[in-house]
């Protein structure tokens, strides 16, 4: 009996901006949306652009699940244009259930946040410290995953963690994924040297469906972190081979990027971004000017300026979001 | 004169140096001592077990002097920065860990539930109860 009082206690947690909402031990409610507006020197448009609803929970102390949902830009008015557009179509962003069997191996299975790097493990804006995602972000590999990752701890201390992750099938949304692929493997391994910093390497291969490359990746990211000073940067190199054409080529991005905390509600962030594809000869790099703005951590309210290598391309970009 | 003086001084920082709370554990537990690297871990839920127990970390409500003095010495992590990490997990379908709205409830929390670990004054620990790292 004291256990059910004390259960019932445990659930009854008040609601907190940020935090979701806790029903009880087996369902987590929560989301997150943003809005951006972009001017460049012929345009000027306004998005809203991720609308998301994430639920997980407990099912055992083994087995929990993760689901959410998203749709995506949800609604776009170009005022150059005087257009507009709605996508009120959702999809499955993440559908996975965690087997957590030890501190060495632990297995989560479905469509997941592909386990490389940083800036893909925190990919919505209202985490993010810019409004933009560098191009090595969604061109350099799958963002998410259906399929299995096998993950923990290599040793005593936990600060060498691994992923070993396979997939062999499409996705589960295909409609839904930057790079479409039905063959994804891959090894990371990440090692934290202290409370400041931390590094990590990536490798494997993927299939494209569209374009019939087989893709073979190595990736590299540090993070130094002392406050007020945050500097991450994350490079990957693809060597390329086609199937149809046996054509080769390569892809190499990556991106240096220094936020200062002014105080905990205010920061300052600059980026510089690096993307050359030799099959098309092009190169771009991205210099990045940003401040962010936080009344409390789960609303974000951020400013950045872009000058690109094709000046064109410069823009700036206002963006609003809140995870709730 | 001298000897009174330096007998003050020992006395002094015996009582400066003394620790004033622990991290509890059931008593039937087969953990029989922590690091602080590791108990910092067990309640950001970076760390999921020691040896094969299965752990459920236990705090007090967030207004409690002890779960501020928790955070400070043993997490070294100050309230907004903490809140951040949550948010952060929240997002990746991590809740924060068990709260416990009084000692006497932390207390019979941690003897009824196997796995659970939580913090103490030293002074109400009692023999159903072990420690496992002072603070």
């Amino acid at each position: 009996m004291s256990l059910v009082v004390l259960s019932f206690s445990l659930c009854a947690n008040d609601y907190e901006l940020g935090h979701g909402y806790k029903v009880n031990d087996s369902l987590h409610i929560g989301g997150y949306f943003s809005t951006d507006y972009t001017f460049t020197n012929n345009n000027n448009q306004f998005e809203l652009d991720d609308v998301a609803i994430l639920a997980y929970g407990n099912l055992t102390p083994q087995f929990s699940y993760f689901f959410e949902l998203e749709a995506a830009p949800f609604y776009t008015k170009n005022f150059s244009e005087n257009l507009s557009q709605t996508n009120t179509k959702f999809h499955y962003e993440r559908v996975y259930l965690d087997y957590s069997h030890s501190e060495i191996l632990n297995v989560r299975v479905g469509k997941q946040i592909t386990p490389i790097g940083y800036w893909n493990l925190e990919p919505i804006n209202v985490l993010r410290d810019t409004s933009s995602n560098p191009l090595y972000s969604f061109k350099m590999f799958p963002k998410l995953l259906t399929g299995i990752d096998l993950y923990g701890y290599l040793d005593d201390k936990n600060t060498l963690n691994y992923h070993l992750f396979v997939q062999k099938n499409n996705d589960l949304d295909e409609d839904y994924i930057n790079i479409k692929n039905d063959s994804f493997i891959g090894l990371t391994l990440n090692y934290e040297w202290d409370e400041y910093l931390d590094f990590g390497t990536s490798l494997g291969q993927y299939k494209t469906k569209e374009t019939d490359d087989t893709v073979n990746f190595i990736q590299l990211n540090a993070r130094f972190n002392v406050y007020p000073w945050l500097i991450q940067t994350e490079f990957a190199y693809n060597d390329i081979d086609n199937t149809l054409t046996n054509d080769t080529s390569y892809q190499l991005s990556g991106y240096v990027q220094g936020k200062y905390d002014i105080t905990q509600k205010h920061a300052l962030i600059s980026r510089y971004e690096y993307y050359k594809d030799s099959k098309f000869d092009t190169t771009n790099q991205i210099a990045i000017f940003g401040y962010s703005y936080r009344p409390q951590y789960s609303i974000s309210i951020k400013a950045e300026y872009q000058i690109h290598s094709e000046s064109t391309h410069d823009k700036a970009i206002l963006s609003f979001s809140v995870l709730f | 004169m001298l000897k009174t003086i330096l007998i003050i001084l020992i006395l002094t920082s015996i009582s400066v140096d003394a620790s004033k709370y622990a991290i509890v554990v059931n008593k039937h537990s087969d953990i029989t001592t922590l690091t602080a690297k590791q108990v910092k871990d067990i309640f950001l839920l970076k760390r999921h077990f020691i040896h094969d127990t299965r752990m459920i970390p236990v705090n007090t409500s967030s207004t409690n002097i002890l779960r501020k003095t928790f955070e400070h010495e043993i997490l070294k992590i100050n309230r907004d920065r903490l809140n951040q990490y949550w948010i952060k997990k929240h997002f990746h379908g991590i809740s924060p860990p068990l709260t416990q709205s009084s000692d006497t409830s932390m207390k019979l929390f941690i003897k009824k539930v196997h796995g659970s670990i939580g913090y103490l004054p030293i002074s109400k620990i009692d023999k159903d109860l072990k420690v496992v790292y002072e603070f």
